[in-house]
């Protein structure tokens, strides 16, 4: 029995080794549970650019799809009426400004972003919409 | 030495000149450069929860000022997202800044709010309503507002705000940013 045993030095060093190897597994655990907080916090925040090319007077620029927006910000190249919307079967929420409009819908819901050029001209149109 | 000192004079003359010269980006320009509802108030340097509250409108909104050099800016909040821009003081007299909000949806009050700075010296603010009718409101921290309901087809509509001092004079009017009839668009 004595003669299986290994001398304390080498002992000493698998311990060290072994120690490395579990510093080495929580860092790589802590990593791996930041990533996936990261990636959770990216798919539950969502914004969107729409629109920037010129729209006739009445027209309007449309997110992709509905989503969970909350705010919606619309610009103009000009300082001509802009009505930022954020809406769906129930809800319309419609802010209007000049140059610029910002509207917030706080419901929860999916709703659809637009900004409609209200300026009387031909204008190039950006919206943002973030949830 | 000399000739440091006219290197540097040549140096601070042209900074001078290319930023004097520069304009200001438009919103589209500062909506890219500042993604989001505080973009345009990123732009101006202005953080939003520095702004002064005002008052709040009935769909929750917190209507805030802040001053950014000349400029003066209105700050709109709900549920921790805020919405905003700054103007000149010349831009507020001509009620560039003013904004109309309607809640249009089945599912909501059909409320509408018009929101807005007022000019310096002005203590009361006029909506004036498509049939001629008006109605007042004082204004608050620099601001106004007025608290109604959507317009109904074939009714009378706000068109403008009559700036009004304390003597009772009126000192200017701006127009709506909306016209008669797309108030839910």
């Amino acid at each position: 029995m004595i003669g299986t045993q290994r001398p304390a030095g080498k002992r000493s060093a698998e311990r060290i080794k072994n120690a490395g190897r579990s510093r080495r597994f929580v860092v790589a655990g802590l990593c791996a549970f930041a990533v996936s907080l990261f990636a959770a916090a990216a798919a539950l925040a969502f914004n969107e650019f729409y629109g920037n090319y010129e729209i006739g007077n009445g027209g309007y620029v449309s997110s992709a799809g509905a989503h969970t927006f909350r705010s919606n910000v619309g610009a103009g190249a000009n300082k001509g009426q802009l009505a930022c919307q954020l809406f769906n079967g129930s809800t319309n929420n419609v802010s209007h400004g000049n140059g610029s409009c910002g509207v917030t819908y706080n419901g929860g819901q999916y709703v659809w972003a637009r900004v409609y050029d209200q300026s009387g001209a031909r204008e190039n149109v950006l919206g943002y919409a973030g949830t | 030495m000399l000739l440091v000192a006219v290197i540097l004079a040549v140096v601070a003359g042209v900074t001078t000149y290319a930023v004097a010269d520069s304009p200001e980006p438009g919103p589209v320009a500062q909506l890219e450069a500042h993604p989001g509802g505080e973009a345009f108030l990123q732009g101006a340097g202005v953080n939003a929860s520095d702004a002064t509250p005002a008052f709040s409108l009935q769909n929750g909104e917190t209507v805030s000022v802040a001053s950014s050099g000349a400029n003066r800016c209105v700050v709109h909040t709900l549920g921790g997202k805020a919405t905003g821009r700054c103007y000149p003081i010349a831009a507020v007299a001509q009620g560039e800044d003013i904004t109309v909000f309607d809640e249009c949806g089945s599912s909501g009050k059909h409320l509408m709010e018009i929101s807005g700075l007022a000019p310096a010296g002005t203590v009361t603010v006029r909506l004036v309503e498509s049939d001629g009718t008006s109605q007042t409101t004082s204004v608050a921290a620099g601001a106004f507002r007025f608290e109604g309901t959507n317009p109904v087809a074939g009714g009378p509509y706000p068109t403008a705000a009559e700036w009004v001092a304390s003597d009772g004079s009126g000192s200017g009017r701006a127009p709506l940013p909306v016209s008669g009839g797309r108030f839910c668009v």
